[in-house]
């Protein structure tokens, strides 16, 4: 369970102070999809870092599991996200120069696995998002969606808890992102892992069970739809609502 | 992270920016290049320095003097007031000196010290001439044979004790003599001519005669001495000898005392010497050598040992060798600033992948590490780099430059020293990591929000 209670961040003092996130609070149990919407400047990745433990809220908690992030200390937080967190970017952030292989090895050697466990991790993630042809060419050869799914392997080699996906499909054209889409679907239905998608992809969000929306660092709304079935009968209107809202 | 995988992925992070890598660890190569041939020209001179101490000097002997000129330390700049006693020399610089010589009573005197084995008194005669009969005549230096040294031979041996005639003849005179070998030249007799100084007495017993133009011819017939010699052993040209004593050719010490007083009857200098080899009892133990040195000094003499004379050479080289590190340690200085350069670059250049590893939990101390490592192994591809091309070009210049110098077979001038140069490199990442300290704390400190959005 992920517990978000009351969450403030401001950035800056007196005349330019701007608060990015306003009393923010809800709930997320284990294994859900969650999308996080809203316009530029709504507070989408300041709530995105606070909750992966990158940035510290002014007030508020963020409690993963049991463990409060901003209490733990500074090692103990790089450790908790090396094992417990995934991240897929926007802009992939793989390193061009190196093979598909030692891309994906990073999150392992952060978490200080041994060579041979981290061998068969990486194939297994690979394999995962089928890019196992890949293994030893270079990432800088790779086409978008390629790369895509090469960050996706990064992000669930380690087999986190918790994937926080930040604007995964922006950077891809509209069947790639699809494919990307399921891909993140299918991984979150085998692991069991916790889903949270900042975007402004609509069908994205649409797909997730919880959606929440955020204004001008404030919750606009938290939908919830738990099962499957309440999940297909509301589909074409949430699509709409997102639609809506951005 | 494991400093394994650390380490790993600096040398992978290098290698995806080889010219930038390659260019940065020139700079260091540069120094490496100039401090390994440093070390090398002074493992060589030390060695060869060590040569021409263990075969020409006993370590538990003192070379004694009256006057510290004999060893070159004169005050050059201070008038000296004049004694009678003073003998005709050169200085290191070739100038005539005059320096105060020791005497019989000072040998009597420092032979019934307590702590003296032997004396030996250092003799060194300028020959008019050696020959042999119906060959030329050859200028030449005989001196006495000092039991320290160990000439290499071409033929025949050194006997234990070097009888009054025997003669160690070098090398360079056998065909000079008209032998036909080192071999043939064992046991065959040359002549070594000095000229005696005019005395009283031969003056008198040519006034007595007379000064008829017979008597003055008789009187300059008798002005020179030919003694002839055995040719014991023909010594090999010597590779450590010391300096200027190539042609020196070795007699017994009486032999020596003999010819020195033929040439020096009636001068000022007979019965003096430049100074004394004295054998110390238990030499070899510093303390009792640098006990009977200190006693000596305290008697007013001056006394070297060889550890004196050692150092002495080795303080000139490492003088000359310290000017020449300091070229290296300059360029290794600069290239220092070629590596902060590079580092920082390489922060600003990665700083989306500083923000990413920072995202995946990389600890901001192994962010850091990651950097010192890479600037190590930029130290050590620059060491490594120069250490080769200094040890190639080395190899390549000894056998000239053994040649140049006139080392002799068997020295070189530049010895390389494996240890040594793993010092050195090891020296020179220390080097790179402390100018990599500060663009790795740059990249340590980067905060992972900012980093990612970096365009």
């Amino acid at each position: 369970m992920i517990e978000v209670n009351k969450l403030t961040k401001v950035y800056g003092k007196k005349q330019n102070k701007f608060v990015a996130l306003k009393n923010i609070s809800f709930n997320i149990p284990n294994g859900s999809t969650v999308a996080i919407i809203g316009k530029s400047g709504s507070g989408k990745s300041t709530l995105m870092h606070i909750m992966s433990g990158l940035d510290r809220p002014d007030e508020g908690t963020v409690t993963i599991g049991g463990h409060t992030l901003h209490k733990l200390k500074k090692k103990a937080m790089d450790e908790f996200r090396a094992k417990q967190m995934g991240f897929i970017f926007q802009a992939f952030f793989v390193e061009a120069n190196q093979t598909v292989y030692q891309n994906v090895s990073l999150p392992l050697e952060i978490g200080g696995i041994g060579v041979r466990k981290r061998d068969t991790m990486i194939k297994e993630a690979l394999e995962r998002v089928e890019l196992t042809d890949k293994i030893n060419g270079k990432a800088g050869d790779l086409s978008g969606g390629q790369k895509q799914r090469l960050a996706i392997a990064r992000a669930i080699v380690t087999k986190p808890n918790l994937i926080f996906a930040d604007e995964p499909t922006g950077n891809l054209d509209s069947t790639t992102g699809d494919k990307i889409i399921r891909l993140l679907f299918e991984l979150n239905k085998s692991l069991g892992s916790t889903l949270i998608v900042v975007t402004h992809d609509h069908e994205l969000a649409a797909k997730c069970n919880i959606i929440i929306t955020l204004k001008d660092g404030a919750i606009v709304s938290v939908e919830n739809s738990e099962t499957p079935k309440q999940k297909a009968t509301s589909s074409v209107k949430r699509v709409r609502k997102v639609k809506a809202v951005l | 992270m494991k400093p394994r995988d650390i380490i790993k992925r600096s040398g992978r992070n290098l290698r995806q920016a080889k010219a930038r890598t390659i260019l940065t660890a020139s700079a260091i190569a540069v120094g490496t290049f100039a401090l390994t041939l440093t070390l090398a020209a002074s493992n060589g001179a030390q060695h060869f320095v060590d040569n021409i101490i263990n075969n020409n000097f006993d370590p538990s002997e003192l070379i004694v003097a009256n006057d510290k000129s004999v060893f070159g330390r004169a005050d050059s700049a201070t008038p000296r007031e004049y004694d009678s006693s003073f003998g005709q020399g050169l200085s290191s610089a070739n100038a005539a000196i005059q320096f105060k010589q020791l005497s019989d009573s000072d040998i009597v005197k420092i032979s019934a010290e307590p702590y003296t084995e032997n004396l030996r008194k250092g003799i060194t005669i300028n020959l008019t001439y050696l020959t042999r009969a119906g060959q030329k005549k050859y200028v030449g230096v005989a001196s006495t044979f000092n039991p320290a040294q160990h000439p290499d031979l071409s033929s025949g041996r050194i006997p234990s004790n070097l009888g009054g005639n025997d003669i160690l003849l070098p090398e360079a005179y056998v065909e000079a003599l008209g032998f036909k070998d080192a071999k043939d030249a064992i046991g065959k007799s040359i002549t070594l001519t000095v000229r005696k100084s005019f005395d009283a007495t031969d003056i008198q017993t040519a006034l007595a005669q007379g000064l008829s133009a017979e008597s003055i011819k008789s009187l300059g017939q008798t002005s020179v001495t030919e003694v002839p010699f055995t040719v014991a052993a023909v010594i090999k040209k010597p590779t450590t000898a010391q300096p200027g004593t190539e042609l020196y050719m070795f007699i017994s010490a009486d032999a020596a005392s003999r010819l020195n007083d033929i040439a020096t009857k009636g001068t000022a200098n007979y019965h003096k010497y430049n100074f004394v080899y004295v054998k110390v009892k238990n030499g070899n133990n510093s303390s009792d050598l640098i006990a009977a040195q200190d006693k000596l000094k305290a008697m007013g003499y001056t006394a070297q040992s060889t550890a004196d004379t050692q150092k002495f050479l080795t303080d000139i080289i490492k003088v000359l060798q310290g000017i020449v590190a300091a070229f290296g340690a300059i360029a290794v200085i600069a290239s220092v600033f070629g590596i902060v350069n590079t580092m920082y670059i390489s922060v600003i250049q990665r700083t989306r992948e500083i923000g990413l590893m920072k995202a995946l939990g990389m600890r901001a101390k192994d962010v850091g590490r990651l950097f010192r490592f890479e600037a190590a192994w930029i130290g050590f591809l620059g060491g490594i780099m120069g250490s080769v091309i200094a040890f190639g070009v080395g190899t390549a210049l000894n056998p000239w430059i053994t040649t140049k110098l006139s080392l002799g077979a068997g020295n070189s001038l530049l010895i390389f020293q494996v240890k040594q140069i793993a010092v050195l490199i090891a020296i020179l990442m220390i080097v790179a990591v402390l100018a990599g300290f500060f663009p790795a704390r740059k990249a340590s400190k980067l905060d992972p929000i900012q980093a990612l959005r970096t365009e």
